[in-house]
């Protein structure tokens, strides 16, 4: 009897109870490295403890949003800070995002902002061929994602699954962009190119920088890393002078009935200012700004310098969901 | 009444840990609008595709199976049985593919047998094979299974080791006092360690089976990436629930082939003596192949995939920025895995017992029953244990908030295999042991603690080790339900992965390395003192 009582007060010893108080909990997909450092800023700032679960690049920022699904009767999270613009339309369509309009974001375009404040917008990465500068000379360089189906280029390109993260982001802008058909088209032409689908956008820098594929489609962040890393790679944003690109906003979300929902709005309204943009765009993810006027480093561009796809997100999502099951099949799944 | 209150209290604890979270999410997939509807069930059964996808998965677990075998028998045989040199060192190395992430084993290897990797340049310019060739076979099923074995490849190897040191001396050495080592070896050794060997395939199948990592890096379409591919880009979770079905069902008819090949066997072959002394093949020439195999799998298996994250790591510093941010890792992971090693070797005891020992007709439907949930993956009973613990009340939410609920993973993930591993090594108890310590009056209790547990220490060592490693390793279940702050070694990994320079990830993949071994290390030493002043006395 004396050795469970040892061994219960052990074990409730060895547990760390919940922080009870004054404290927020946020949910990421926003890569570890440049998230930690904001938040704990936010902590000197406010005093607010800020408790953070990051995501993984295996589970490619959907293992959070399955968290948070599968939570959603007894929330955990507060805030849901996402590296992309279309899983919090999709937490937002089941019902797990309360709104919040901040008015620190009044000066963000309306157009990477929810009008209700499910979510809102703030430092983006946009797609972009990344070419290996051994392999590519800068004359040929592809300027068109739609220059990935030339022969030249057979066996040459990578891309991630489309199936998750931005890359499947990226395939439902294009069928908004150019209708189900001509996508479908460019999808099929790509495949028949000898495309080589991988797991992920770091897969598809890694294979660019050994020099197993000359080019692959992949975010602006992923390219930033390669040239800091010191790979022979260069980025090109794609159809500056027809469709544009995709831009990819981080967003954030406030957690329906979690229990730090002032804590919860804190922080987003730290999250969407200017100087988390300006702290963004000078770590080496290079996001841009969504505002206009804030300093960025020489290489890292400001929106005006790039032309976006004409889209809106909750379209994307609403057509992500559409094709998805035409983009398993394409994948081979 | 000790012994029914024992087995029924660690039987009703797996029944809440690992059964319910299960049950509830494939009662959820059967189960929607107010009706039961088999809809995903269907799919699976009459879909071309889906046949392609399971037998997908069956070459993969039984080609990693086989491979993993003809590397793990002979390793365990030498570590067991001869005079090896550097017998400890081979040991604590053999240890590191079961440590270092599958998936960055596998990118290790993508990058040595890459179009560009250097061993791919070796291949092509010396053995005529061309880069493509090479290049194609590294994302294939088969190099999928190839790196999976080396992977897996030590526990085939441990369970091996113990089950060869279980074995009573005295039936091998009149064996040798007649016949040639070959001899011996085939006619008394193996047949009584069979067991033990079918134990561990069949473990490093359904481990393949469930395996997520590599298949997805490698681009193998499998079960777990149609599972994976349900629950992240269709956030069904009915479906991906009703894809893991057929592990379950393969799982069972794996199963019931072992019992069907072993029934009426006896492999009852322990004695106090036999599990405190080993009888070693003092013959020169097998302990020359010894040490050339031995070699050559630390070569293949341990030296180039970790030499590949030595060099990658380059500098000091980068080993410093990673221990920074491993600080939290390290601690927890090294805390949750012990005190889950620990939870799960007596699970495993008593499990084990439970589908070995007992007197009852039932003993082999609970052994199916016990095992069934091994092949379950990791997402779907993650799912489960937040469906079941996320409660709003109190101890439920202190349950759900503390380090506890990550030992509650480990303990759902992995009874089911110490408790596999745990009753093949009780098969060689005899009853009689047991019934001499009740028939002279002895309490349950007395026995267990003067008889079957010691005799089981090699059987109790080898069953922790396992499971300290699985549970160090553990992610797919813990990215779930982990608290904030509670992350462990892996998910630091793998959070930092994603944008981190490539020197910080591979310093962080060699200190996980480092800081299994260590505790590992220090739990062979004290397990090696114990046993030796238990001899003695």
């Amino acid at each position: 009897m004396k050795f469970i009582g040892i061994a219960l007060t052990a074990l409730f010893m060895l547990a760390k109870w919940c922080y009870a108080g004054n404290e927020v909990i946020v949910y990421t997909s926003e890569d570890q490295i440049f998230a930690e450092p904001i938040l704990q800023e936010f902590e000197k700032k406010t005093g607010i403890k800020v408790r953070a679960i990051y995501d993984t690049e295996e589970t490619k920022s959907t293992g959070l949003v399955n968290r948070l699904i599968a939570e959603k009767d007894n929330p955990q999270a507060d805030v849901f800070w996402s590296n992309d613009p279309v899983r919090p339309v999709l937490l937002q369509i089941k019902g797990l995002t309360t709104p919040y309009v901040s008015s620190v974001a009044a000066d963000i375009p309306s157009i990477y902002k929810d009008a209700d404040g499910h979510w809102t917008g703030f430092s983006a990465r946009a797609r972009i061929i990344l070419y290996n500068t051994n392999l590519v000379n800068m004359d040929e360089r592809p300027l068109s994602i739609f220059d990935l189906v030339k022969p030249k280029w057979r066996g040459q390109v990578a891309i991630a699954n489309p199936l998750f993260g931005t890359t499947s982001i990226h395939m439902a802008a294009l069928f908004i962009v150019l209708g189900d058909e001509k996508a479908k088209k460019f999808l099929n032409d790509l495949k028949a190119n000898g495309v080589k689908i991988v797991s992920s956008n770091s897969e598809v820098k890694r294979l660019v920088a050994r020099g197993e594929v000359k080019m692959g489609i992949t975010d602006t962040d992923d390219a930033h890393m390669a040239v800091k890393e010191g790979v022979p790679a260069k980025e090109v944003f794609p159809d500056q002078s027809t469709i544009g690109t995709l831009i990819i906003p981080d967003m954030v979300s406030l957690i329906k009935n979690s229990r730090n929902q002032e804590n919860g709005k804190k922080l987003i309204d730290y999250l969407v200012s200017s100087p988390v943009e300006k702290s963004l765009a000078w770590v080496p993810c290079a996001h841009m700004p969504l505002r206009y006027g804030i300093k960025t480093p020489p290489d890292v561009l400001t929106l005006d310098a790039v032309k976006g796809m004409n889209i809106n997100y909750p379209d994307v999502a609403a057509k992500l969901e559409k094709i998805t099951e035409f983009l398993k099949q394409w994948a081979g799944y | 009444m000790q012994k029914k209150l024992t087995l029924g209290f660690f039987f009703a604890l797996f029944v809440c840990v690992t059964f319910l979270p299960i049950v509830w999410m494939f009662g959820n997939s059967i189960y929607g609008d107010g009706g039961f509807s088999f809809v995903y069930y269907k799919d699976i059964f009459l879909t071309q595709k889906y046949i392609k996808v399971i037998s997908n998965s069956l070459i993969l677990a039984s080609i990693t199976a086989l491979l993993s075998s003809f590397v793990g028998i002979p390793a365990g045989f030498f570590l067991a049985k001869i005079n090896l040199p550097f017998k400890g060192f081979f040991k604590m190395c053999f240890f590191i593919p079961l440590i270092i992430p599958s998936y960055t084993t596998g990118i290790a290897w993508a990058n040595l047998l890459g179009k560009t990797g250097f061993l791919n340049n070796i291949l092509s310019q010396y053995m005529l094979f061309s880069p493509e060739s090479v290049s194609n076979f590294i994302y294939s099923i088969y190099g999928a299974s190839f790196v999976l074995s080396i992977n897996l490849f030590p526990v085939v190897m441990l369970i091996t080791e113990y089950a060869l040191k279980n074995l009573n001396p005295r039936l091998e050495e009149s064996g040798l006092v007649t016949g040639s080592v070959f001899r011996v070896l085939r006619r008394i050794t193996l047949p009584l360690i069979t067991p033990a060997i079918i134990s561990s395939m069949m473990i490093v199948f359904v481990l393949s089976l469930s395996e997520f990592g590599i298949p997805s890096l490698l681009q193998v379409n499998v079960l777990t990436t149609q599972i994976f591919t349900q629950f992240s880009a269709f956030y069904n979770e009915k479906a991906a629930t009703a894809i893991a079905f057929p592990l379950i069902a393969i799982t069972f008819v794996v199963m019931t082939l072992e019992q069907v090949y072993l029934q009426g066997k006896s492999f009852e072959i322990l004695g106090r003596r036999g599990s405190n002394s080993t009888i070693k093949y003092d013959v020169k020439w097998l302990n020359v192949v010894g040490v050339i195999f031995c070699t050559l799998v630390l070569i293949g298996c341990v030296i180039i995939p970790l030499s590949t994250l030595v060099f990658s790591a380059q500098t000091i510093s980068a080993y410093h920025d990673a221990i920074l941010l491993a600080k939290r890792g390290i601690t927890n992971s090294v805390l949750f895995g012990s005190i889950g090693a620990t939870f799960l070797t007596f699970m495993g005891f008593f499990l084990g017992y439970l589908s070995e020992k007992i007197q009852s007709r039932l003993r082999n439907s609970t052994a199916l029953f016990i095992w069934l949930f091994f092949a379950v993956p990791a997402t779907v009973l993650g799912v489960g244990l937040i469906k079941l613990c996320n409660r709003p009340e109190g101890i439920f939410q202190f349950i759900y908030g503390s380090l506890w609920i990550v030992i509650i993973g480990y303990v759902a993930r992995f009874s089911p295999l110490s408790s596999r591993i745990m009753a093949n090594y009780l098969k060689q108890i005899p009853h009689s042991m047991e019934e001499a310590g009740t028939v002279i009056g002895a309490s349950w209790y007395r026995v267990l603690g003067n008889i079957l547990l010691p005799l089981q220490s090699h059987g109790l060592i080898a069953t922790w080790l396992i499971s300290f490693m699985f549970c160090i390793g553990e992610m797919g279940t813990t990215i779930l339900v982990y608290p904030p702050g509670h992350e462990t070694l892996p998910i630091t990994l793998f959070t930092v992965m994603a944008n981190s320079p490539a020197n910080i990830v591979s310093a962080l993949s060699i200190i996980i390395v480092v800081m299994t071994l260590l505790p590992v290390g220090v739990f062979l030493a004290i397990s090696k003192y114990l046993i030796k002043s238990q001899i003695a006395q």
